[in-house]
């Protein structure tokens, strides 16, 4: 995994400060949405709570084991306070403006809540799950998958996929992606008993 | 005749208040006055306020104050005189003015050669020597000796010496030059000693120059007090018709003043009082206060008072003699205890005048010398009216503080020293201290008063940053200006924190541009506002940064290679500019950080492009806050 390299405003310190006026709060918003797609993209975060921690990260080979298994990931690409810490400059940003960012992220289709009632994690969409839909297609198509039945696990570890973006790709995150296909009539999710997606059909 | 010769000019401050001698005391202001001179009116001095001082009555014009105002002495007035309001016609106070030894013109001139003197100049030590112009030249036995070499001088030389001055005078007879070398020459024996500070002064002068007290007349001075001295050249008098002074000159030249609203008994009033006191003081002053009196020694009335009494024990008397008798001896007692009760009093005025000067001597004593200095004010004070509570006198109460404000402010330097801005509390504070005593100002009057900067063309502004009223003076600018201020400021000046960035702290601006620390608060949060600044809060404190979140957005990562480059330019600028550390000398830095940051080493032309860019998304973004109001 390369080291993400962050960018100048990082060190800027009153970016670690909410801005007082509007215009200058929203781009500074913005900076900080951005700063995070590409952190996350880097890094492969698919998880990302309220302190800045990755609490998914990486290959996700399992999906019980990757929500149940809360432990930071200690990588040399992140610092161990994570993103919203930044002990060069002894800065640090308040939980409440993280919250207000994730509230934005939400609301732009950038992250979404683990859960509705569990504000402080959230998904994040460093691709759109459009864009992790085409990809997929493209690789269904570009493979000649067309119409066979995939398991999830097939998408994401299968070693057809293995120098894919989407290789190892959050189960949660694939899940979302494969619902834009079957909007788009292009795919089928085949449920097992506890209504669990244990196929996909693409065409 | 064309203008009295008692208008004098008035000195002005800032505000347009007249600028008063040192033991001169405003006692009253009225409002729409207007100047007659004898029975016209006189043009452009039909809408003023009328000061009424202890040393002068000065006459402020609201149009145009510096041109024309005027001012009258009450040492040239004999006696006043009060007219009705009549139908149409307004009351007016009419000044009858003391009538001095008047000489033409003509003759004055053409006496002033017969006591001139002219310098001749010794041929053997070139000294210059002078004589009185009466001399004749050719009477051998007359001829004036050097001062200093005990030569006599030659016919010849006295001769040249007349000639040339004549010439010098025939040549401009009506230019001031020989009066003024006659008053020179003149005046070495007759200067007037001031009664206050003992120091000489001109024998045309009516006020010290030193003090302003008024000088003694002595005998040289009244003679020379004709109206030709007197005459203020500063001023031009016109009047609409004729003023009737002219033809008769028996008749006692006089002014009018016309109170077009309100005000005439109460100012009349007040006026008569001050000429009496104004008269008494002149009289205790040059110490001809009980002259004659002879003093009657305590022991004498004693006896008086006991004989008075033995003689009401001893004999019981009759009538209506008698009754007087007791009636006499009563007041006596009563004479004696008010006598000796006035004297306690009067221990006790000494008492505290010693006690104020204890006081003051403490004050020498106390140690704050770092403390700045605050003028005293000549108190505007409501008794400046005669009624306080009418609203106009109200509103003109309110002026003339607003008017006192300004010089007080501008004057005093005391806005220099807070860097242009004032907070209102601050202002007030200061103003009040200045108001010595109990004649102090409310805050809503403080207000008020401010409010009238503006209808009274004064340079103050009265102005919002934020929720904090501030009095600015005009010259310091808009806010956006202030904020271009500060920027340049901070990156000339500002700290550089690890990522080079430039950055500076509140107290740091506030010591650099003198302001107190609430303004500077306010005003970096109108640069918040504006988005021109953004703000680090810590525990530490607050540090203030350029915004620069627009100018970071690209997320470039060769931004390390362009702040070094930035750096070095920076550095730069300040070395040329390290002997001259005002902020003014900073325009040419301000573009510094519009510095294209996408191209670390550009070629020339894509440099200009890049940077016209940076500019008009720069004004683009200025544009929309333009709606903005603070």
């Amino acid at each position: 995994m390369s080291q993400y390299k962050f960018p100048q405003i990082y060190n800027f310190p009153p970016f670690f400060t909410k801005q007082p006026n509007e215009q200058t709060w929203q781009a500074q918003l913005n900076n900080w949405i951005q700063l995070i797609l590409s952190y996350c993209k880097a890094n492969k975060v698919w998880i990302l709570n309220n302190k800045g921690e990755a609490l998914s990260q990486g290959n996700i080979e399992d999906l019980e084991e990757s929500i149940t298994s809360l432990s930071i990931n200690q990588d040399d690409g992140i610092s161990k306070d994570g993103i919203f810490v930044n002990n060069k400059i002894q800065r640090r940003l308040e939980p409440q403006v993280i919250n207000e960012i994730f509230q934005q992220m939400v609301k732009n289709n950038d992250a979404f809540y683990i859960t509705k009632k569990d504000q402080s994690s959230v998904f994040i969409n460093f691709y759109r799950p459009e864009d992790w839909a085409s990809m997929i297609l493209e690789w269904i198509e570009s493979t000649g998958q067309n119409g066979t039945v995939l398991t999830m696990y097939e998408i994401s570890q299968g070693d057809l996929s293995l120098n894919k973006e989407f290789h190892g790709i959050h189960p949660v995150i694939l899940e979302t992606a494969l619902n834009v296909l079957v909007k788009r009539s292009r795919a089928q999710l085949l449920k097992d008993e506890d209504g669990k997606i244990a196929g996909v059909k693409i065409v | 005749m064309g203008q009295l010769p008692y208008w004098h000019s008035v000195e002005l401050s800032a505000g347009s208040r007249p600028v008063l001698r040192e033991n001169e005391v405003d006692l009253l202001v009225e409002n729409n006055i207007g100047l007659y001179q004898g029975k016209s009116k006189i043009l452009n001095r039909q809408n003023g306020r009328l000061y009424l001082t202890s040393q002068r009555l000065i006459y402020i014009d609201n149009l145009n104050a510096k041109e024309y105002s005027v001012s009258i002495e009450h040492l040239d007035i004999d006696r006043l005189e009060y007219t009705q309001k009549f139908l149409r016609s307004s009351p007016k106070i009419t000044i009858f003015l003391k009538k001095y030894h008047r000489k033409d013109k003509t003759k004055s001139s053409k006496e002033t050669p017969k006591y001139k003197t002219i310098p001749w100049i010794c041929p053997i030590c070139s000294y210059s020597n002078s004589v009185t112009s009466q001399i004749n030249p050719n009477n051998q036995d007359y001829l004036p000796v050097c001062e200093t070499c005990g030569i006599k001088s030659t016919p010849e030389i006295i001769q040249d010496a007349l000639d040339s001055t004549r010439s010098s005078i025939t040549a401009e007879p009506s230019s001031k030059i020989p009066n003024e070398v006659f008053n020179a020459s003149n005046s070495a024996p007759s200067q007037i000693s001031c009664p206050t500070c003992t120091f000489l002064n001109h024998p045309s002068l009516r006020n010290c120059e030193l003090c302003g007290t008024i000088l003694p007349l002595n005998k040289v001075n009244n003679k020379s007090q004709d109206e030709n001295q007197l005459f203020d050249d500063r001023i031009k008098i016109e009047t609409e018709s004729s003023d009737g002074l002219d033809e008769n000159k028996a008749i006692q030249p006089f002014i009018k003043i016309s109170f077009h609203k309100t005000g005439d008994k109460f100012f009349f009033t007040k006026l008569q009082e001050t000429l009496e006191k104004f008269k008494w003081e002149r009289v205790v002053n040059s110490g001809n206060v009980n002259k004659d009196a002879k003093k009657v020694t305590n022991s004498s009335s004693s006896n008086d008072s006991s004989r008075l009494v033995s003689a009401n024990n001893s004999t019981i008397g009759f009538g209506i003699h008698k009754l007087a008798q007791q009636e006499e001896i009563k007041t006596k007692k009563n004479e004696l205890i008010i006598n000796s009760s006035l004297d306690d009093l009067q221990a006790l005025l000494n008492k505290a005048n010693e006690i104020l000067e204890l006081t003051e001597s403490f004050k020498k004593i106390n140690p704050q010398d770092g403390q700045p200095k605050i003028t005293n004010i000549n108190q505007v004070t409501k008794n400046l009216l005669n009624e306080s509570n009418d609203s106009t006198s109200q509103k003109l109460y309110l002026q003339e503080i607003s008017r006192q404000l300004s010089d007080f402010l501008i004057n005093d330097r005391i806005l220099e020293e807070e860097g242009g801005i004032i907070t209102m509390i601050d202002l007030y504070a200061l103003y009040n201290r200045g108001r010595v005593g109990i004649n102090l100002i409310s805050p809503e009057e403080l207000y008020k008063s401010c409010e009238y900067f503006h209808q009274l063309n004064l340079p103050l502004v009265l102005k919002k940053i934020n929720n904090v009223q501030v009095v600015q003076d005009v010259k310091f600018n808009t806010d956006t200006k202030i904020i271009e201020d500060i920027k340049k400021f901070i990156i000339n000046f500002g700290d550089e924190d690890l990522g080079s960035f430039k950055y500076s702290s509140v107290l740091k601006i506030s010591d650099s541009f003198n302001w107190s620390l609430t303004i500077t608060e306010e005003i970096l949060k109108v640069g918040l506002d504006l988005g021109e600044l953004v703000v680090d809060q810590q525990i530490s404190g607050k540090f203030y940064y350029l915004n620069e979140f627009l100018e970071l957005d690209s997320f470039d990562e060769n931004r390390f290679n362009t702040i070094g480059e930035q750096k070095i330019i920076d550095d730069e600028s300040n070395g040329n500019q390290s002997t001259d550390p005002t902020l003014e000398t900073n325009d040419t830095t301000l573009q510094l950080p519009e510095v294209p940051k996408n191209q670390p080493f550009p070629e020339a032309p894509s440099h200009l492009v890049e940077f016209e860019n940076k500019n008009s998304t720069k004004s683009s973004s200025l544009k929309q806050l333009e709606g903005l109001q603070f």
